[in-house]
């Protein structure tokens, strides 16, 4: 051990393979870690919402006490927000972005597996709950007074330390993200030729920064109230409950736009790659998404309209407003199918699935936009479904999406294609038979987050067929681990640009070195792989006969 | 079936089979949930209705329309052949017309939206009947007849203040009364965490926050008994929280009124002779201080029930020990540090189960010997 002379047989030092990914500041290691750790949470998460679903699938307390039974959809919540969707999209943000823009690394790379290894600290802070008294039972939410000392114990502190320690993860993600977005694209990839992928990406990382420390200090606030003998939120103190719905959704409503714009993205680009075109108005697009992130702002109260508190006609009109950015997006992506050539691979599939999923989540907006409606569907299970048709329809259908495009760029494997055709239908099917009869169960007066309702009330089908449906996803989900298992023990067989792609990441080997590059295309577009390929930016391709000159 | 490119079917398969679930769903369930509200039964109800019906015509167009293009895009442009197709980046007709109709379409929503919200939260000067509403952990008291000072005061007391008060019992929850084609305001106060009132035939619920009186009014055109329950998450008992409301002519809930009156004024009766006491306590919501008791067959039973808890009602309720074989339940519940006592008739030898009915958590054994 005591010499140090150099020498080239001695290599790198000799450390482990697991040293190596405990200490790596690759961002590709860092993005699939947090991929990884990701999909862990997915599971957890996706447990307790098959243990709600088995409670709920017939009258009467046959799986849960409602003790529990609060606990898990709590917790399901909580780990599917902040510990699966956030964790997952900034995975393949973290693997992705400094790919498409021709980068080797992030801007800061030890900060950026700092805010990796914040995750699993936070989320045993968060789940150490169920062994110390019980977790938090007050909702993903956590509504005041239900939340206070008064009404919730030690779980409830855990929750509000693991989601600031969640937070600072965020915000040091976002910067980094924002850092490297701005400082280290590659020469000629000015900002209107960057990846779509990027540009959400890049929004979504703003509207983080301006949203999360809005939510840490709300949870400072209720620790306050809970351990110290503030009154921020307990009216008989001079404090006002309804401050904390204030606090939290003008967290929580940008949330959403953050756990969906980047899966607008992650379709944005697999769909022009496998309908051969590229994407259909890009900058109305980019304009389209930069206002989302600027309206998701404005339409916080709109989770608040029955509570009497919050000035209507403002919060109505945001929130109808706020569809048409979004509809701008779903009209660009069914053009850009619109007369191309389509492969149906999985990942396209699910890209579709996508489509006419979240189109589903996206009508509903235009009901609890509507006061009069809302006051009539609020806190029932037509929230319940419309939240799952976003977060489920849309970013889980955009993350396995992702999943099944960017594996053979990570792995330099193709997961298999039958067995993800066979996961998308199961999954798809799945989602729409879990998701459907809520909207059915709500308008008729089932509200959310009971752990059982009466016989007689007629909600006994469609409860039943909601679980079924539930399991499906399940054994979707248990198709894709087999197809995971199974690729990654078969040999490398993706070659760098296996899908005949558009963007940067494919112009280096699948995997790519760790320091990304040998050299870069020269980027004259928002596709640059494919100028090389097809001819330059401007340059009119040859035209198919037959096809006319139309634009 | 559609002639499409047999590797094209999949995806067509898979959304028929989801369109077959959806109707298969909507279709199995027409009496009790479908794809449109219960049929509302207040005037402010109707409006809400409407409403949804117009939104709902609208969102089913474009829904049938955007599907609609997916699906024809799915099945049309199906990779072929090679050939690169046109590239097309853009179009500034199409893409204008896409922002500026929705746009016109949303505007024309919040206009509808607007109008009707402006009539469904109108309040009248003077309303026929004020109903106090007090939403607690888990049940409901509510009052009829409470003082004016009850439309700001968040910390009320329906059974001292006004003319009487209800309470629910088991998991039935109160019976409101209301007229019927007359104007009737609630009033919600909440007594601990967050609750809300909702009614679903009435279309419409509104949050109980401490702190604050929310208040509503409706007219009830239909005469009927009808559910509501709690729809804010408010702990552990929380889907239990039900209340139900009869709405009925004015000379009927005139008579009904008199009878809660004079039954609110007389005395409770007193303790049976020879009853045998048992002493049960309680000083928080977790548990009864006593888990276990007894008492001899065959006796009249007097539970002398001292709530301890400073914070919240309870009682006690003996499962199952009426002659009918119902549960007794514990009525009134004992206010925070107040004693109350509840008659149970004479039971057979064997082990009964007490809770309170407020708490469902709160058990203990009462065994007769």
């Amino acid at each position: 051990m005591a010499t140090t002379a150099l020498s080239p047989r001695a290599g790198a030092y000799p450390r482990s393979r697991v040293y190596e990914w405990l200490t790596t500041t690759d961002h590709k290691k860092i993005g699939i870690m947090y991929i990884t750790s990701a999909y862990i949470f997915f599971l957890i998460g996706g447990l307790m919402a098959l243990a709600i679903r088995t409670e709920l699938a017939a009258p009467g307390t046959q799986f849960l006490d409602p003790d529990i039974f609060n606990q898990a959809f709590t917790m399901h919540g909580t780990t599917m927000v902040f510990f699966f969707v956030m964790p997952m999209l900034a995975g393949f943000a973290n693997y992705i972005v400094p790919l498409q823009i021709g980068a080797a690394d992030m801007a800061f790379p030890r900060i950026n597996a700092l805010s990796f290894w914040i995750i699993p600290v936070s989320a045993l802070l968060l789940f150490s709950s169920f062994a110390l008294g019980g977790a938090a039972a007050g909702g993903w939410t956590s509504y005041t007074p239900l939340s206070e000392a008064k009404y919730a114990g030690t779980g409830q502190d855990l929750w509000l330390a693991g989601l600031l320690l969640n937070g600072v993860s965020s915000i040091l993600g976002a910067i980094n993200i924002l850092a490297t977005i701005f400082k280290l694209r590659a020469p000629g990839l000015t900002m209107l030729r960057l990846p779509i992928f990027v540009w959400t990406v890049l929004v979504t990382s703003v509207l983080l920064i301006f949203a999360v420390p809005v939510l840490a200090s709300g949870l400072v606030m209720l620790f306050i109230d809970r351990n110290y003998g503030g009154a921020f939120f307990d009216p008989a103190a001079g404090g006002d409950t309804v401050l904390w719905q204030h606090v939290f959704w003008f967290f929580g409503h940008p949330e959403v736009y953050i756990l969906i714009l980047p899966a607008f993205g992650i379709i944005s680009e697999v769909l022009p790659v496998f309908s051969r075109k590229p994407l259909f108005g890009y900058k109305a697009f980019v304009v389209a998404t930069v206002s989302i992130g600027i309206l998701g702002f404005g339409v916080w109260a709109h989770h608040m309209f029955t509570t009497g508190a919050v000035f209507l006609p403002f919060f109505s009109i945001t929130t109808f407003f706020i569809s048409v950015p979004t509809g701008v997006k779903m009209f660009n992506w069914i053009a850009t199918m619109w007369r191309g050539k389509l492969r149906f691979t999985t990942a396209m599939l699910f890209a579709v699935g996508f489509l006419a999923s979240f189109l589903i989540g996206g009508l509903d907006g235009a009901f609890s936009a509507s006061t009069p409606i809302d006051f009539a569907i609020q806190d029932t299970y037509w929230i319940v479904s419309h939240l799952h048709y976003v977060l489920f329809g849309g970013s889980a259908f955009g993350i396995m999406a992702a999943t099944y495009y960017w594996f053979p760029k990570m792995t330099g494997r193709f997961l298999d294609e039958r067995l993800g055709k066979v996961h998308f239908a199961i999954m798809f099917v799945g989602a729409h038979l879990t998701f459907f009869p809520m909207h059915l169960l709500g308008i008729s007066g089932m509200p959310r987050r009971i752990q059982d309702y009466a016989p007689n009330a007629g909600w006994q089908d469609l409860n039943l067929l909601a679980t079924i449906g539930s399991y499906l996803i399940g054994i979707g989900i248990l198709v894709l681990l087999w197809n995971m298992f199974v690729t990654l023990r078969g040999p490398r067989t993706a070659g760098d640009d296996p899908w005949d792609a558009n963007t940067l990441e494919w112009a280096t080997t699948s995997p790519p070195p760790s320091y990304n590059f040998d050299r870069l295309p020269e980027i004259r577009s928002e596709r640059p792989l494919f100028d090389l390929k097809h001819g330059g930016a401007g340059h009119a391709p040859a035209l198919a006969p037959g096809e006319g000159s139309g634009r | 079936m559609i002639r499409a490119p047999h590797r094209a079917r999949r995806p067509l398969k898979v959304l028929a089979a989801v369109a077959f679930a959806a109707l298969l769903a909507g279709a199995c369930q027409a009496d009790s949930a479908g794809i449109f509200p219960p049929s509302p039964v207040t005037e402010q109800g109707v409006l809400t209705q409407d409403l949804y019906r117009f939104v709902f015509a609208i969102a089913t167009a474009i829904f049938l329309f955007v599907e609609g293009l997916i699906v024809w895009a799915v099945l049309r442009y199906r990779r072929r052949d090679d050939r690169l197709p046109v590239q097309t980046h853009g179009n500034r007709i199409a893409e204008a017309a896409w922002t500026v109709i929705p746009a016109l379409i949303v505007i024309v929503l919040f206009v509808l939206s607007m109008q009707a919200q402006g009539k469904i939260e109108a309040r009248s000067a003077a309303p026929d009947v004020v109903v106090d509403v007090v939403g607690f952990q888990w049940q409901w008291t509510i009052g009829y007849g409470c003082p004016d000072s009850y439309d700001s005061a968040s910390n009320v007391q329906p059974g001292q203040d006004c003319d009487f008060a209800l309470t629910g019992a088991g998991t039935q929850g109160p019976d409101l009364h209301v007229p019927t084609g007359q104007t009737v305001r609630f009033r919600l106060h909440a007594a601990d965490v967050i609750h809300a009132f909702y009614v679903p035939r009435f279309l419409y619920k509104k949050d109980i926050i401490p702190g604050r009186v929310n208040s509503f009014e409706v007219v009830v055109e239909q005469p009927g008994t009808y559910a509501g329950q709690c729809a804010e998450l408010c702990g552990l008992g929380h889907a239990g929280m039900f209340l139900s409301l009869t709405a009925e002519d004015r000379g009927t809930y005139d008579a009904w009124y008199a009878a809660q009156v004079e039954g609110a004024r007389a005395t409770p009766a007193p303790t049976q002779v020879g009853a045998y006491e048992i002493h049960i306590s309680a000083t928080t919501a977790a548990a009864f201080d006593q888990t276990e008791v007894s008492a001899p067959a065959d006796t009249p039973l007097a539970i002398v029930f001292e709530n301890k808890d400073l914070t919240v009602q309870h009682n006690v309720t003996v499962l199952k020990a009426n002659p009918d074989g119902s549960d007794a339940i514990g009525q009134p519940f004992a206010q925070p540090g107040t004693t109350v006592t509840y008659q149970v008739p004479a039971l057979k030898a064997g082990t009964y189960t007490y809770i309170c009915t407020i708490h469902p958590n709160m058990t203990g054994t009462l065994t007769v010997q």
